[in-house]
């Protein structure tokens, strides 16, 4: 009994949503403070991501995955710069089986040293490979690196550049899966179930920790980076780093950039704004088979915003997009973009990929 | 013997189930809803029962230059009234859906649908109708060049149905598009753009009355009959090779005669497509799915990754399946092993695989309904298809009614010894001839 | 019953915890490795496996660099000591405390697998 209370106790500190729905289908989202950026290593953070479904302490990977099919679910694990994010989608009234193999993989996977030959580092090797058949995939790690340099800056993928030793994987995993660090998200999920599945299964013997989530700003640098290329387009891009102040700002902007109501989107391959617990990036992306046309566009691109250009138009549109996002998303944001204006912009890190030889350096946009 | 934790032991379903909703108007137009009060956004939409399947080889691909003209002409106005335009041109339907932030909205977003198919009507400059058309035959230029998989598909449906409506490509013919002139597209428009022939959707957090009432106020369509389809699609065994050896891998498809829309085998059909499912090499999970078909592929990885489909249009489908292959000397491994699991849907598929399959269908259903553009698109086409569309609770009902027995009754009629439609491209020296395929649909003794 | 590594290993763990068993079979053992020969050859036990299928393929991939290493010198050696027909000076002998089953757990492990996988495709569903 008195047992039961203590651990009802430890698991209030959970950080747990639920949003329940009509919906036959529900997934389970567990987001953890494990990106790249906390890797002392590089590509330790992929790895881990890749190991997560492997073989754990109560069930081998092909148990787990011919189960799961029988009950009709699936699995997958995803990496970025903030965050490893382990998710579920599942038949509504499997819940359980789903909360207890999620626990079983966060806290007790058995890293047996033939699967990262076997199985991991075939599907990162195909992980990297997929990315760097982008150019626009490229030209954002280079800005990440240009702004950022460590931190946020780190690649994510494992590229071989540093050797990872399935010890590094481990000692990683001790690490990052741990009580404090990570948050758990149901969506057509009842909430109070939840909690009290999370309390029966594994998670509920993961150790305390610390949340390793960075609240002060990170250091930011004005940068450029090339790289030659002649696989794909070629892209120029401009990186600009983001208060967590300004958030409202870039994401109106973003929108403003990629909606007819700027005379700029048609010059405009992409448009990315990242959010992260202390910073945020905004990145633009002029893409083109011919880097000369991609050359002008890019110097037009950035002349008009250097003018600055009243954004507040795209308010509504950017407000109908985060909650269109917010509706299919685990860990839905919450921005308030009334007091938005204008924008101009100032300083900024600068990538081209591609046929270099054709795209513009920083100080001549 | 599978452990699974009891289903009865954890059920939980909310009262606010809305099932979709029906109202047909005074003038011939129908109005279905599938509303979520939590959701909070709402899509709102035209759905008309005429995509590539009402065009011709002369006007083949009007509909997706209507579709882009909506698209940039609408642009501006709905980022203005914060409003999100998608266009979705299929074989047998298109749709225009635009997406409101909830609460108020509804008005203003159904003007900017009234303008914008006022526009395709003809009241859009020509201008605007050349650039879409011109944005069309891009989108078609760079889908022959770039989307190998979809060529495949593409050029499946034409062998499957030659000389029938569902042969034409969705995006149209370069040398069609190429002839097309305003008034053409315009006759198009006021031909199929009719109240008798559409739906109007509603999905997301709005109520059903309220659309009813918006939309007869303030939204109106030409009135008259539909345009009748003077020619029905039918199934041709045969095939098509777009042999290149330039490419880096080849790309093939293989097909028999699937269920059409109206079909009661339709679920059944899908069922079986999803004992074999799809499967992608790169995917350590992937590769250990309980697919028998499976432990053939990946001891001499005769693939990179497949999907079984089963495609359902108005008189017709196909039910398939497509493969992107590096390995291009075992092309006649892959095509035998998977053939001859076919043959086992008649002969010997177990209890097993119909429940991984039923269950796989259930969540591939349940998990399209997420978004409201998806979710009110499939019910524009659902309500033109089949009068209303059926509500997920009913639907799964069916599925968990299928047995063993119901898949291979289907199998032994609509696959076991049937004709196939073949159709590849890339490297496909060894995918083999017609007959040689087709003698594996069935098996002298097992 | 077809004979696998995992019943080998429950028979031995079997007449090893019985002191009757043992005093009778153990001696055996011990006369069958030394009729045997291989230690003379500098193998071990492990070694002279059948190697030929899919299952003892997946455990040798397995074995970690430096014991895979040792275990090809430890064939070359004796591939051409049987050449030469010589056997090891007596000192190389492999000694009982060297021949350790060092690819075994390896076996054991690929063949739960291949055995958890046969009983996951054979499943029969009860409701």
């Amino acid at each position: 009994m008195i047992g039961s209370r203590m651990r009802m106790l430890a698991a209030r500190q959970y950080h747990i949503s639920a949003k329940d729905s009509a919906g036959k289908v529900s997934t389970l989202a567990v987001r953890v403070h494990a990106g790249s950026r906390y890797a002392e290593k590089d590509g330790v953070a992929h790895l881990l991501s890749r190991f997560n479904f492997h073989n754990t302490g109560n069930k081998s990977a092909l148990r787990l995955v011919r189960e799961s099919e029988l009950l009709g679910g699936r699995f997958e694990s995803s990496v970025d710069r903030e965050y490893i994010t382990l998710k579920a989608t599942f038949l509504k009234e499997d819940l359980p089986y789903y909360v207890s193999a999620l626990g079983d993989v966060v806290y007790k996977t058995s890293f047996r040293p033939h699967e990262l030959p076997e199985s991991v580092l075939p599907a990162a090797k195909y992980d990297l490979l997929q990315a760097e058949s982008c150019p626009i995939k490229k030209s954002e790690n280079l800005l990440y690196n240009v702004v950022f340099r460590n931190d946020l800056g780190k690649t994510v993928l494992y590229d071989g550049v540093q050797k990872v030793t399935l010890d590094d994987i481990k000692t990683y995993a001790d690490k990052v899966y741990t009580r404090d660090n990570i948050e758990i998200s149901g969506q057509g999920v009842n909430e109070a179930d939840l909690k009290r599945f999370v309390n029966d299964s594994l998670f509920a013997s993961l150790p305390q920790g610390t949340s390793l989530a960075k609240e002060t700003a990170p250091k930011t640098y004005v940068g450029e980076a090339r790289q030659r290329s002649s696989e794909g387009e070629s892209v120029a891009a401009i990186a600009v780093p983001v208060a967590k102040s300004d958030f409202a700002s870039y994401q109106v902007l973003t929108s403003y950039l990629t909606s007819a109501l700027s005379d700029l989107s048609s010059l405009i391959s992409q448009v990315k704004f990242d959010k992260f617990s202390n910073a945020g990036l905004f990145s633009l992306y002029v893409k083109g088979a011919d880097a000369k046309v991609v050359s002008e566009n890019i110097q037009k691109v950035v002349a008009a915003l250097k003018k600055g250009q009243d954004i507040s138009v795209a308010k509504d549109v950017a407000a109908l997009q985060l909650a269109l996002k917010n509706e299919t998303e685990a860990f839905p944001e919450q921005l308030s973009l009334d007091k938005v204006k204008d924008f101009k912009l100032g300083k900024f890190g600068y990538a081209a990929v591609g046929d270099v030889s054709n795209l513009p350096f920083a100080d001549q946009l | 013997m599978l452990r699974i934790a009891p289903r009865s032991a954890f059920k939980r379903t909310l009262a606010s189930h809305a099932k979709p909703q029906v109202t047909e108007l005074s003038n011939g137009l129908r109005v279905a809803t599938h509303s979520n009060d939590q959701a909070s956004s709402a899509t709102v939409g035209v759905v008309f029962g005429s995509g590539s399947t009402a065009e011709n080889p002369y006007n083949n691909g009007v509909s997706s230059i209507v579709a882009n003209l909506v698209k940039s002409e609408g642009a501006l106005p709905a980022a203005k009234a914060g409003v999100q335009l998608s266009t979705l041109v299929g074989r047998d339907s298109q749709s225009f859906l635009a997406s409101y932030a909830s609460g108020s909205g509804l008005n203003k977003t159904l003007d900017v649908l009234q303008s914008q198919i006022a526009n395709a009507l003809g009241t859009a400059s020509d201008s605007a109708f050349t650039q879409a058309a011109q944005q069309t035959l891009k989108e078609s230029e760079l889908f022959e060049l770039n989307n190998h998989a979809g060529r495949v598909s593409e050029h499946l449906h034409a062998t499957a149905f030659q000389n029938t409506p569902l042969a034409l490509p969705m995006r149209g013919t370069a040398e069609a598009i190429q002839g097309l002139e305003k008034g053409d597209i315009q006759s198009f428009a006021l031909n199929h753009f009719r109240n008798s022939n559409a739906v109007i959707v509603g999905s997301g957090n709005l109520a059903h009355d309220e659309l009813v009432k918006a939309v007869e106020s303030q939204l109106s369509l030409e009135s008259g009959e539909k345009p009748v389809q003077k020619k029905t699609s039918t199934f041709l065994g045969s095939e098509v090779r777009l042999r290149d050896d330039t490419l880096p891998k080849a790309w093939i498809s293989i097909a028999v005669e699937g269920e059409s829309v109206t079909s009661p085998d339709y679920y059944v059909a899908q069922v079986a497509a999803e004992v074999f499912g799809s499967f992608n090499a790169a995917e350590p999970a992937s590769r250990l799915q309980g697919i028998k078909l499976l432990d053939q592929i990946q001891d001499y990885h005769l693939c990179d990754s497949y999907n079984h489909f089963s495609l359902s249009y108005k008189d017709s489908g196909l039910w398939g399946f497509a493969a992107e292959i590096s390995n291009t000397h075992q092309i006649d491994d892959l095509t035998h092993f998977t053939l001859k699991q076919w043959n086992r849907l008649t002969i010997s598929v177990t209890g097993q695989e119909v429940a991984r399959a039923k269950s796989l269908l259930k969540l591939k259903l349940g998990g399209a309904a997420m978004d409201n553009v998806s979710i009110a698109n499939t019910l524009g086409t659902k309500t033109l298809a089949l009068g209303a569309a059926p509500d997920l609770t009913q639907v799964f009902e069916k599925i968990d009614a299928i047995t063993v027995k119901d898949v291979k009754s289907w199998a032994s009629s609509r696959l076991w010894d049937q004709d196939i439609a073949i159709s590849g491209t890339g490297q496909i020296e060894s995918l083999l001839d017609y007959m040689r395929l087709r003698n594996d649909m069935s098996m002298m003794r097992w | 019953m077809p004979q696998t590594f995992t019943s080998i290993a429950k028979m031995g763990d079997f007449i090893l915890k019985s002191p009757a068993l043992s005093k009778v079979v153990v001696p055996v053992a011990h006369q069958f490795v030394k009729f045997a020969g291989y230690r003379e050859m500098g193998l071990r036990f492990d070694d002279i496996v059948s190697e030929e299928n899919d299952l003892v393929q997946k455990a040798l991939a397995r074995l970690p660099s430096d014991e895979s290493y040792a275990r090809n010198f430890r064939m070359l050696r004796a591939h051409q000591l049987s050449l030469t027909h010589h056997l090891l000076p007596k000192a190389q002998w492999v000694k009982s405390e060297e021949d350790k089953p060092y690819l075994f757990p390896y076996l054991l492990e690929a063949e739960a697998e291949a055995k958890e996988k046969e009983d996951l495709d054979n499943l029969e569903l009860v409701k």
